[in-house]
């Protein structure tokens, strides 16, 4: 093999290689759906005139704000409702309107941070281990799914009293 | 990983049926098996992040090979890296050292394999300290806190198969280039650890890779 040539070839593979074969950058922008939020059901029952108890959620007369935060959540044509738990602490309280009363919902939770990439940062999981209310109308508050990982499980069910 | 080994055996089987084929060689008897010993210094990378990170990504590395039987290179390459960049979710620095142990194979068979074609693979291993800062939380209802991670600790390794080409200019003077196609095999984080985004000698991590060096050296 003759060098010139060769070096010929080299000088021209370096340039290709320089701008084709380098490791290229990943993406810094997130594509991917991270967020882990907590879904309550609420239900309460209601006795027909024939004496039959029926269950039924009427969504649009609630509302929800977490302790710590100012904004109001309030669902509407929704079967849950999504509550986010805090990422920073075990105890998440959230301020519980109903038909005019307030009351306190409080979820007790391991948060359980997922690193994820460097575009998307970190997801954050819950384990819940307990929830409760002191609202006399609330007739319990039972965990369905203690795992709080995705968007689309229901994780809550709050049963009032009418 | 059945598609990798299956690129390992072709590979092993092809190196063994061309050595047997280079045994019918005239130029058998007159071989020594040990050639010398080659030390290469890459400039490509050094260059072409200077140029491109600003000098925010750095990378050094030195080769050490020897001649066997004028076809098979054994070689080993040493290399340091600091990196310092970020994406949406976080910001990182690090450094680290990393290491690759493989065998390169002269594809000419005939003469004197000074200026040559060379195939090979590569097992590849790095070390490094980093910090992930800043990092982001799918959080939207609470206050988004950043989260920083100091003093962290990784191991990784991956295979590459690399092919490039080497051309001697005088006496043992030689320059050469590398094009490298690398896989990532440590790709799972321990439950709480973050994992680095750029890892010393690989590049930007990723499952898959390129990479690309232009050496300069010197064979005794």
């Amino acid at each position: 093999m003759n060098s010139r040539p060769s070096i010929l070839i080299l000088s021209w593979l370096l340039a290709l290689g320089s701008f084709g074969l380098v490791s290229c950058e990943p993406d810094k922008v997130c594509h991917q759906e991270l967020q882990a939020t907590m879904q309550v059901i609420l239900s309460a029952d209601s006795v027909t005139l024939e004496g039959d108890t029926i269950s039924y959620v009427q969504w649009d007369s609630v509302a929800f704000m977490g302790v710590g935060n100012n904004v109001v959540l309030k669902g509407k044509s929704l079967k849950a409702m999504p509550l986010e738990l805090r990422p920073d602490t075990t105890i998440t309280q959230y301020l519980v309107q109903y038909h005019g009363q307030i009351d306190t919902l409080f979820i007790e939770h391991t948060p359980r941070i997922q690193y994820i990439s460097m575009a998307c940062g970190c997801a954050i999981f819950h384990t819940i281990s307990y929830a409760w209310s002191s609202d006399p109308r609330v007739d319990s508050v039972s965990i369905i799914n203690a795992n709080v990982e995705s968007y689309a499980q229901d994780n809550l069910c709050i049963h009032m009293h009418e | 990983m059945s598609k990798r080994l299956t690129l390992i055996l072709l590979f092993v089987a092809w190196a063994l049926s061309s050595y047997a084929q280079g045994e019918q060689d005239v130029y058998k008897d007159t071989i020594p098996v040990f050639q010398g010993i080659g030390v290469k210094l890459d400039l490509a990378m050094p260059i072409i992040e200077a140029a491109r990170s600003a000098g925010k990504i750095q990378d050094y590395e030195v080769v050490i090979n020897a001649r066997l039987l004028n076809r098979f290179y054994p070689t080993v390459e040493l290399g340091y890296a600091m990196a310092e960049c970020g994406a949406d979710g976080g910001q990182y620095k690090g450094l680290g050292g990393f290491a690759r142990l493989g065998i390169d194979l002269a594809v000419i068979k005939k003469g004197v394999a000074e200026n040559n074609f060379m195939v090979g693979l590569r097992f590849a291993n790095a070390l490094q300290n980093y910090d992930l800062t800043n990092v982001k939380q799918s959080v939207n209802y609470w206050p988004n806190q950043r989260l920083d991670f100091y003093d962290q600790f990784r191991y990784d390794c991956w295979g590459e198969l690399v092919a490039g080409c080497q051309v001697f200019l005088w006496k043992g003077l030689h320059m050469g280039w590398y094009g490298r196609i690398k896989l990532l095999i440590t790709r799972n984080a321990k439950p709480g650890q973050v994992m680095p985004y750029y890892v010393p000698g690989l590049g930007y991590r990723k499952d898959f890779n390129w990479g690309f060096n232009y050496y300069i050296g010197y064979r005794f």
